[in-house]
């Protein structure tokens, strides 16, 4: 199981988290994902990530993803 | 001060517009006029506190006392231009099959068939639609000339036509009375119907080549908004562009283009500003800063406040520029219609001369062999190929350009690439390739290059910044395979800061480095200009990248010879100084002029211009525009933008600027030919005057026999075709 924690801009309140989490609900990859609305963080799990997919579907709703990190 | 715009209709040359520029400048209530050709439009500024109603219906009706007619805008017919080309196209058919049939009655082989009267009148019958329908726009033009003194090709047609008409009508219709008079039995209709005929031929091929200029304005129309987001106390709403005032709010979203000038009072975001400067790398826009309408916002949402609207804002001036540039270049005066010019008014005195000459030494019944002598000059000096003259070349030399890539918007396009004196190119997109790439890397010794190359892509292609994509796309060019890093943090404004295989990286400008304590390594020497990624590894500062816009492989070779011809090259960009500088030094290009706005880049053709020097212009985007309509000859890359290449004369398909020179090589070729070509189309008529003013007959010689003048025209059609496929041996 991989990690990685994704720092993204624009994320205000729980609306948002939601927004996030239901980009990748129904994802083959990706097993869990935690919006911390405080810490403007988003944490996702799963076998096989794609950094560079997972940053994509962020920002196509509209933030924007300042750092990646691989936990 | 008032000024009027109309539509003019029937002008088919430069000089007819002249002609209503003279003529309508002499109306006391004119201040200026100014007709363009092909626009066929005139806009005439009326003197101080002039009514515009009533000298309206003046100016229209000098206009069609000159045999035009001007239109007001709102009345304005659309013309398709395809539905001219085919209605020339019929007339020729038309004319042709009347023409075969008036050849069999009177040369063979129904040659005086059924009798000499009736064969006649057949004829008569068979001519008329040519000369009074298909033919009138000669005839018309032949009174024109009668009224006011102007003349063109067209008059030189009425004329022959006219006088053969007329001549072989009276015979027919009184001809006992007519050979009383001594007037040598002869008709003249097939000569009628095949130089009407010819004519149309070459008038199909000239329209083919024909485009219609408007196509830059509408071009420029598209790059406007229609509606704005406006921003009020209560909300967000969309209103049109055209009722934003000085000080309104307004949103631009991601992806739209900013719908009047301003300054940015909430957001941050990259916007293309190339409309501008003409370089496609975004340029940051945060609070304070100016934005213009027509550019785009490629980032985030940004409020902005108007701080100019409607006619004043950068985009409209663009387009003001561009469409006074097109009205007040003087089209320039074809060489058939100014060979013309000279040769319809000594036609006119040779012919006189012959009637004189008769009249007081030749044999009795005077009146008749003078007339008859007067009308043989008249005919025979009508020559038919004279409208194949320069359509015939300029169809083979459009068809040979196109097959290389060179698309020219029109035959006058290729008389307009002789004597350039000056050529002004735009750096990027044109010497340039226009995209950001990969112009120079220096490494540590202590590096592997295909290594570290292969790091910092894998770092980079998680960058949305445009220099990242240029070594993402270098190490994809070298099938590097790429992986992700384990850490990726943007730092605003400075650059990236990664962790790759275990190895801690930064790549950045220069700050992110000093910010980070890292000292610059001394030994990493660069040359080229550009943007400079610097990359850090485990904290030591290992290797320079230079991003910057390659110079095009043909640029310099091309430069080269442009200036062995004795061109004078300039370099005209909206970028700044020491990149130009650089791009400039290293072509060899003569003068270099930096932060030059649109509108600067047009003045200074404009000053060249009035130096008396010819200029031509080659450029890719919407800044180049108002320059490309200033030249005297235009040139856009196919690589461009829409509105650059429909504002000039001539799209080279593939972005290579070697075509710049073969068309040139290609105008210079063509002309040549036309020269030779009008040469041919007269010499046989030339040669045949005398003989039809009869000067062969005190030495016993014939008068002219009428065959002479069917030979003549067959002659100097056929040479002037053949003449013309010669210009496909002009290797591009």
């Amino acid at each position: 199981m991989k990690t990685m924690i994704f720092k993204v801009e624009g994320i205000k309140c729980g609306g948002c988290a939601g927004k996030i989490k239901g980009a990748f609900e129904g994802s083959q990859e990706v097993n869990s994902v935690e919006v911390s609305v405080d810490d403007k963080e988003v944490t996702v799990m799963g076998e096989k990530l794609s950094g560079m997919g997972i940053k994509k579907s962020i920002e196509e709703l509209g933030f924007e993803v300042l750092s990646m990190k691989k936990a | 001060m008032e000024k009027i715009d109309l539509k003019i209709e029937g002008m088919s040359c430069a000089s007819c517009a002249s002609s209503i520029e003279r003529e309508t400048a002499k109306l006391p209530f004119i201040q200026s006029s100014q007709v363009n050709y092909a626009m066929e439009t005139g806009s005439f500024v009326l003197k101080e506190g002039i009514e515009s109603k009533a000298s309206l219906l003046k100016i229209e009706e000098v206009i069609s006392e000159l045999g035009f007619k001007g239109l007001e805008k709102t009345q304005e017919k659309p013309v398709d231009n395809k539905e001219k080309e085919k209605d020339n196209f019929y007339k020729f058919v038309i004319s042709l099959i009347l023409s075969l049939a008036l050849f069999s009655l009177a040369m063979w082989p129904l040659m005086g068939w059924p009798s000499q009267k009736v064969n006649w009148y057949l004829q008569l019958l068979i001519c008329a639609p040519i000369y009074f329908w298909i033919g009138w726009k000669f005839q018309a033009s032949l009174i024109r000339f009668l009224k006011t003194g102007h003349s063109n090709m067209n008059t030189l047609v009425g004329l022959g036509t006219t006088a053969a008409f007329l001549y072989s009508t009276l015979l027919t219709l009184a001809t006992e009375k007519a050979i009383s008079w001594g007037l040598v039995p002869t008709v003249y209709f097939e000569a009628v119907g095949f130089i009407i005929c010819f004519i149309y031929l070459g008038q199909y091929f000239e329209d083919k080549a024909k485009k219609k200029t408007k196509e830059a304005l509408n071009s420029l129309f598209k790059l406007t908004e229609k509606k704005a987001l406006l921003i009020k106390d209560d909300g967000v709403v969309e209103v049109a562009v055209s009722l934003l005032q000085v000080g309104d709010i307004i949103r631009v979203k991601s992806g739209a283009s900013f719908p009047v000038d301003g300054t940015v009072i909430k957001g941050m975001s990259s916007v293309d500003e190339s409309m501008v400067t003409g370089e496609s790398i975004p340029v940051l826009k945060q609070l304070g800063d100016q934005v213009i309408a027509g550019t785009i916002n490629g980032g985030s949402p940004i409020d902005f406040k108007a701080k100019k609207v409607g006619s004043n804002t950068f985009l409209s001036q663009i387009i003001h520029y561009v469409e006074e540039a097109q009205n007040s270049k003087p089209e320039i005066q074809k060489y058939a219609d100014r060979i013309s010019a000279v040769f319809v008014p000594s036609v006119i005195v040779i012919a006189l001369l012959t009637f004189l000459a008769w009249f007081f030494m030749g044999p009795e019944p005077v009146w008749g062999t003078s007339v008859s002598n007067l009308i043989a000059v008249l005919v025979i000096a009508c020559p038919c190929a004279l409208g194949l003259a320069t359509p015939t070349a300029v169809v083979v030399a459009t068809g040979n350009a196109s097959l290389k890539g060179i698309l020219i918007s029109g035959g006058e396009v290729l008389e307009k690439a002789n004597n350039i004196d000056v050529i002004v190119f735009d750096k990027t997109g044109t010497v340039t390739v226009g995209k950001p790439s990969v112009i120079e890397e220096v490494y540590d010794t202590s590096i592997i290059r295909n290594d570290l190359l292969r790091a910092v892509a894998s770092i980079e292609q998680f960058s949305e910044h445009p220099l990242s994509k240029a070594v993402v796309h270098l190490a994809e060019k070298e099938s590097l395979v790429l992986d992700e890093p384990d850490l990726f943090e943007t730092v605003k404004g400075k650059g990236i800061k990664a962790e790759f295989e275990e190895n801690e990286f930064l790549l950045g400008n220069e700050n992110l480095l000093t910010d980070n304590n890292i000292e610059l390594n001394k030994s990493l020497a660069i040359i080229e200009v550009g943007s400079l990624i610097y990359v850090a590894k485990e904290g030591k500062h290992v290797a320079t990248l230079v991003i910057g816009d390659d110079i095009k492989e043909e640029s310099l070779a091309t430069i080269n010879e442009m200036r062995e011809r004795g061109i004078t090259t300039w370099m005209i960009t909206g970028d700044n100084q020491s990149v130009a500088d650089h791009v400039g030094k290293k072509l060899g290009i003569d003068h270099v002029l930096a932060h030059a706005l649109p509108v600067t880049k047009a003045e200074k053709i404009k000053e060249f211009q009035s130096q008396g020097l010819r200029v031509a212009m080659v450029g890719d985007g919407v800044n180049d525009a108002p320059a490309l309509a200033q030249a005297d000859l235009s040139m856009a890359m196919g690589t461009g933008t829409d509105v650059a290449m429909s504002t000039a004369d001539v799209t080279l398909v593939h972005g290579d600027l070697k075509r710049a020179l073969d068309f040139l090589r290609l105008g210079e070729g063509t002309m040549t030919i036309i020269k030779q070509n009008l040469f041919l189309s007269l010499v046989y008529n030339s040669v045949l005057i005398p003989i039809a003013a009869g000067l062969l007959v005190p030495f016993g010689g014939p008068m002219m026999p009428p065959v002479l003048a069917s030979i003549a025209m067959a002659l100097s059609s056929v040479s002037v075709v053949s003449n013309s496929l010669r210009i496909k041996n002009i290797r591009l």
